[in-house]
């Protein structure tokens, strides 16, 4: 993922399970995690922060 | 009586060198109550998390638990918190210095990825602790706000460098 406020390459910190909120999102959660995955990324140049949901899923709320 | 303890830790960590602090009220941030989590997300307070290595959550004690309307602030972003650090100053009016809503905060802290320092401020019996103007009466919490302070930023530097240099499972 590319920072949208300095445009380093960001680094992959963190998976962190979400429930999901979306009829789409629960239809593509997996049953073993009981949620779906959110990716979180930090900017090495900037401190800044974005996520997205795991393929399968969306991001409808971030 | 926490707008008093908050400004003090604002005043605290004002003093620390190479830290920008900012006092956030969540009362007067415009989010809406009548529905919750991030579909009522505050692009402001949103930006200013996102911005931030650490919190201070100053929380009174309400019946034992947090005010409603901090965890509804809160709850209000995710991605902003993970890997960063909080510690907690808990207000109350009695002798326990919000010892409760400090244990009643750290599963939702833990749950929005930020990492609870193991030090806290108790500002016990709060309605004698500063004057009507908010200037501290009692001095004997500053050895340990500065330790609390210490603790967290060291949380904060250590995190920081962790979010942007560490990647999770090791790989890309």
């Amino acid at each position: 993922m590319t920072c949208a406020k300095c445009g380093a390459e960001m680094n992959h910190q963190a998976d962190k399970l979400v429930h999901p909120v979306t009829k789409e999102e629960a239809a593509g959660m997996t049953p073993a995690l009981d949620g779906v995955i959110e990716r979180v990324f930090a900017c090495p140049g900037c401190g800044w922060i974005d996520s997205r949901r795991e393929a399968g899923s969306h991001s409808a709320r971030s | 009586m926490s707008e008093h303890a908050a400004k003090l830790m604002c005043a605290e960590i004002a003093k620390r060198h190479d830290v920008e602090t900012e006092l956030i009220d969540v009362a007067t941030l415009p989010i809406p109550v009548d529905d919750a989590g991030e579909d009522v997300k505050d692009a402001g307070f949103a930006e200013r998390m996102n911005r931030a290595d650490a919190l201070v959550i100053v929380a009174p004690e309400y019946n034992h638990g947090y005010p409603g309307l901090l965890k509804h602030v809160l709850d209000t972003n995710l991605k902003e918190y993970i890997h960063k650090a909080v510690g907690v100053v808990g207000v109350s009016a009695g002798v326990f210095g919000g010892a409760r809503v400090i244990q009643n905060l750290i599963p939702v802290m833990r749950e929005l990825g930020l990492v609870m320092i193991y030090w806290d401020v108790n500002v016990t019996t709060v309605g004698s602790r500063f004057d009507d103007d908010g200037n501290l009466l009692d001095e004997s919490f500053l050895p340990r706000i500065d330790k609390f302070l210490d603790e967290l930023l060291w949380m904060a530097e250590t995190l920081r460098y962790g979010r942007t240099n560490v990647t999770i499972g090791g790989g890309s």
